[in-house]
């Protein structure tokens, strides 16, 4: 399998907390992830480590190969679960600040998905509401012709609508062999766009199967084989 | 790609300062034309009184807003959500942090220049100009005299060099504390009480350092410094250079510390 993330043995420890423990993952190119668990299982934990906002305790992640670090940055398009936008800034100075940092930022495909939301690119992002802003953030990640996408919640706290419109947003701008992880704990919405599904739990990897391959095995829905195995 | 960095940082920077530029430079013009037109008359006595207080309110806005931008940016960008965009560009922490110093000197440095200039301006051709520029004369006279060209040119290249590092070691100091403050549940309460500690810290080790100086000189050191001329002050300013050098290394290593290791943008 070509990979395009790996992670070995990593660890993740904080001052009381193991937040992951031994993770041993590998994902291919070219699939759509879902990264499913309760809260506070370590998914976020996961996606920081990835995008080199932490440090891992022990053991390593490889993106296509390479170690975390400006590299890995250049092939990795993250939506965090919190509203990163400058505020002072307009949606115009946003295209212009991604487009300066990403060279792989295709401009004429976010001015296209700004264009059909009708968001006047001349407001500053602070004076647009809270799901524009939301909107704004998955416009400018997804206008990356990365290979590697990591969002992290990205429906949460949202109406439903308005997750019709991020799915489709990501399923239909993502790059050709790119892979896509998306951490939720909303997984029926999620499900129908996954190839893949990784289940994490207490920081533990507890499952790395396909969609396919779980609806044929345990005869249910990803969505119903969660609810059984993290049942309260 | 570092230059788009620098590009933003700057933008970011002196886009909140701009309107004050501008107050200063009218209000240095509105003092400068009331300190040339003399007119008996009330209403233009309180316009007079009022441009010259706005135009004190000008520069010390400068200054204040100027260290306000520059802290509250390095909290904004780094350790507030937008982190999260920031640390996922393609920039390593150091690089983040040295061209936030960088911006933040030069942004420092300008305005310095710019009060300067305006002070001048304002000043030109004035009594009070004249007098302080004969007395630094008369003071540059008797330190420098019997002095080559050379030697006088380093003491001032060494004043501007000492100014320069103390306004890095000022602002790595901030940018330690805040590092080590977005520990704390309270972010900023962190932040202030860190700064406290690091100054604390900071001002015994220099006390410290006096020490053995006290001890070599003396009650002489007064002595040495008035009869030992430029070659002794020179000599004296070294000290606090070396000071800053190293609490500047030390500040920058704990912030790279903090925003490698130990980054919390919760």
């Amino acid at each position: 399998m070509d990979l395009i993330m790996e992670c070995k043995a990593l660890t993740k420890v904080y001052t009381n907390q193991i937040a992951l423990s031994n993770v041993n993952l590998q994902i291919g190119k070219g699939r759509i992830v879902g990264l499913l668990g309760p809260n506070g299982s370590g998914k976020t934990t996961l996606i920081k480590l990835t995008n080199g906002l932490l440090t891992p305790t022990h053991g390593e992640i490889l993106i296509d190969g390479e170690p975390i670090g400006v590299n890995s940055k250049k092939k990795v398009a993250y939506l965090p679960d919190h509203n990163f936008l400058p505020q002072w800034m307009t949606t115009q100075q946003m295209l212009g600040f991604f487009a300066d940092f990403y060279e792989d930022f295709n401009m004429q495909k976010a001015e296209e998905m700004l264009k059909s939301l009708e968001i006047d690119k001349k407001r500053k992002i602070k004076t647009l509401s809270k799901g524009t802003q939301e909107k704004v953030a998955l416009i400018m990640t997804m206008s990356r012709e990365s290979q590697l996408y990591m969002l992290d919640e990205p429906i949460a706290g949202v109406d439903p609508a308005t997750r019709d419109y991020i799915l489709r947003t990501i399923i239909s701008n993502y790059s050709e062999n790119a892979t896509v992880i998306i951490s939720t704990h909303l997984i029926a919405d999620v499900e129908k766009v996954l190839s893949d599904v990784i289940f994490i739990n207490k920081g533990e990897v507890a499952l790395c199967d396909t969609v396919d391959n779980i609806r044929q095995k345990e005869g249910m829905s990803v969505d119903e084989y969660f609810r059984e195995v993290f049942k309260c | 790609m570092l230059k788009k960095l620098f590009k933003h940082e700057f933008y970011s920077l002196f886009r909140n300062l701009l309107p004050i530029y501008v107050a200063l430079g009218v209000f240095t013009i509105t003092c400068k034309l009331t300190s040339l037109i003399e007119m008996d008359n009330i209403i233009y006595e309180t316009v007079s009184g009022f441009s010259v207080m706005f135009y004190v309110v000008s520069i010390l806005a400068m200054f204040i807003v100027g260290m306000v931008i520059i802290i509250t940016r390095f909290y904004k960008n780094l350790l507030s959500h937008e982190g999260y965009l920031s640390f996922s560009l393609p920039f390593t922490a150091t690089q983040h942090i040295v061209c936030k110093l960088i911006c933040a000197v030069t942004m420092i440095s300008v305005n310095f220049v710019a009060v300067l200039l305006s002070l001048l301006i304002v000043g030109l051709g004035t009594d009070a100009l004249n007098e302080i520029i004969e007395a630094f004369k008369m003071m540059f006279n008797e330190m420098f005299a019997g002095q080559v060209a050379f030697r006088v040119t380093f003491f001032i290249l060494q004043i501007v060099l000492m100014l320069i590092l103390a306004a890095f070691q000022s602002i790595l100091m901030f940018y330690a504390a805040m590092a080590i403050g977005q520990q704390f549940k309270s972010k900023i309460g962190g932040s202030v009480l860190a700064y406290i500690g690091l100054y604390v810290a900071m001002e015994s080790i220099m006390t410290v350092c006096m020490i053995p100086l006290m001890l070599i000189f003396g009650e002489n050191f007064e002595n040495y410094l008035m009869n030992g001329g430029i070659g002794a002050v020179q000599v004296f300013l070294i000290l606090p250079m070396a000071m800053y050098v190293v609490f500047s290394t030390v500040y920058f290593l704990i912030t790279r510390h903090f925003l490698t290791k130990k980054l919390n943008l919760e």
